[in-house]
């Protein structure tokens, strides 16, 4: 039986030699005026030209996106969230992949603001809306408590419109001056 | 039990073996050569930015569907600017993104747009001469029409309902006619985000089943004849020889080879009329295509290839025809 299961990872393995590449390219586009807060989406099936045109059509359609980057490569959608709108949730954002025909995987937000402290736990603020959710983070994040930081977080999880974050990563930042 | 988990096992093993002799057999890219490029990203006359959809007309002029410029660009078949038209927009003679070119038996041009559900119709100098199309499910209605072809004989255009898997027939003025093709995976004629369409000189129609990853063969009577790509065209991904990933293109030469365009594989592959694979171009490195998305066959059978994502066209001629 061993020697069986051995013969057949070794031709897995020989097989996952010549997995086809995803193709080179980067599409890009631009809409409406865009925050420095931004939403990333992996999602299958984003392959070609086709698709990304038709998550461009969804995404103009849904009038909640300002910018999109589709990494074809990677099958990563990067989109820049508009200045001065509460953010797309993650629901919201599966919506417009799904029903633009690809399967939403991972999505990570990196946003701008300021960590609090609430409670035992943590409370993250956006800068460009006033937003707060609620931030599951381990303890290191109290090093940078009211800092501007950019923070990499996925979403915990989703009560209706209301995201509950978990942070990834973080680092220090010099707000932009206001114009 | 044990007996069976054996027949399981050899039957892997045997599928297995096929498969790497299959990729260690691979027909080199010498086949095909390249013998001429144009365009370069812009917006300037000669210029392009995502060229998709590609036709030769009977006199060998190549017309390209300038995605970004929303414009479709003609050129001589040496790659030599003749005209242009359209612009941003949704009136008559603008476009928002042409993706599919296609000419019929007089050298007027269709153009289908991804962003509208319509099919405009100009003369082989760009004046507008008509528009048809309305957007939904019904039959004749159509979501994004990703890709179009004409039947010169019959005088018919075939259309590439990418969000509605299937693919529909018109009359050159918009008449719904039939429709071939049902969504869905795997089996014998069904669909999963068609994009391009192909009528041969017999009337025969070549469907680029993008993710199905395979080409599809229809009769002109819309019954399917054959399918091809991964194991008995079954819709597997990969890319092994006579595999696909994303074959988005389709054309066939005089002689009744079918050209694909596997555009997430960066390569354009040749099969015999039954299917069988020939050659492929696909060259690593700068010289190399990336996304190449739509082909067209011009005269001495030689092939035009959109290579969308580096905003040029690419000319590749057989080495021995």
């Amino acid at each position: 039986m061993k020697k069986i299961m051995a013969v057949m990872t070794t031709i897995i393995l020989t097989a996952s030699a010549f997995t086809p590449a995803y193709g080179k390219e980067i599409v890009k586009n631009a809409g409406s005026v865009k925050s420095e807060n931004e939403a990333f989406i992996r999602a299958d099936g984003l392959a070609c030209y086709f698709c990304a045109y038709g998550l461009e059509r969804f995404f103009k359609k849904s009038g909640k996106i300002a910018s999109y980057d589709m990494r074809l490569k990677e099958g990563i959608v990067e989109i820049g969230l508009i200045k001065g709108k509460p953010l797309v949730t993650q629901k919201e954002l599966h919506k417009i992949v799904y029903d633009a025909g690809y399967s939403p995987r991972s999505t990570t937000y990196e946003l701008v603001g300021k960590v609090s402290k609430n409670g035992d736990g943590y409370i993250f603020t956006v800068s460009d809306t006033g937003q707060n959710f609620s931030l599951k983070a381990t303890d290191k994040i109290a090093s940078v408590i009211d800092k501007t930081i950019r923070l990499k977080a996925k979403v915990d999880k989703q009560d209706g419109d209301v995201m509950y974050l978990e942070a990834l990563e973080f680092k220090i930042i010099t707000p932009k001056a206001m114009p | 039990m044990k007996k069976a988990l054996l027949s399981v096992v050899s039957l892997f093993v045997l599928l297995a073996a096929i498969l790497v002799i299959n990729q260690l057999t691979i027909t080199p890219s010498g086949e095909l050569i390249v013998v001429n490029q144009w365009g370069g990203s812009g917006s300037g006359a000669g210029e392009l930015s995502e060229p998709m959809g590609v036709a030769v007309d009977s006199s060998g002029f190549v017309y390209v569907a300038d995605v970004r410029n929303a414009r479709i660009q003609k050129f001589t078949p040496d790659g030599e600017y003749v005209l242009e038209w359209g612009r941003q927009g949704e009136g008559e003679g603008e476009f928002s993104k042409p993706v599919g070119v296609a000419i019929d038996a007089n050298g007027d041009v269709y153009v289908s747009d991804y962003d509208i559900e319509r099919i405009q119709k100009f003369s082989p100098e760009g004046k507008f001469l008509s528009v048809w199309g309305k957007s939904g499910k019904g039959p004749g209605e159509f979501m994004v029409a990703a890709g179009i072809g004409i039947d010169k004989k019959q005088g018919a255009l075939y259309l590439a309902d990418f969000y509605n898997k299937r693919v529909s027939k018109f009359t050159l003025d918009g008449k719904f006619i039939s429709q071939i093709g049902t969504s869905g995976r795997v089996f014998s004629g069904a669909l999963h985000y068609p994009t391009d369409a192909f009528v041969d000189g017999a009337g025969n129609v070549y469907l680029a089943d993008s993710y199905n990853y395979r080409i599809q063969k229809f009769s002109s009577s819309g019954e399917f004849v054959n399918k091809w790509g991964g194991p008995f065209g079954l819709g597997i991904r990969g890319k092994w020889r006579g595999w696909f990933y994303v074959p988005s293109g389709v054309s066939v030469d005089g002689q009744g080879r079918i050209i694909v365009a596997d555009s997430a594989n960066n390569r354009v592959v040749i099969l015999s009329p039954n299917g069988k694979y020939l050659a492929e171009w696909k060259s690593e490195g700068s010289g190399g295509l990336y996304s190449p998305t739509r082909v067209a066959v011009g005269k001495d059978n030689v092939i035009y290839v959109a290579d969308t994502a580096q905003n040029r066209i690419v000319v590749l001629k057989y080495k021995k025809n």
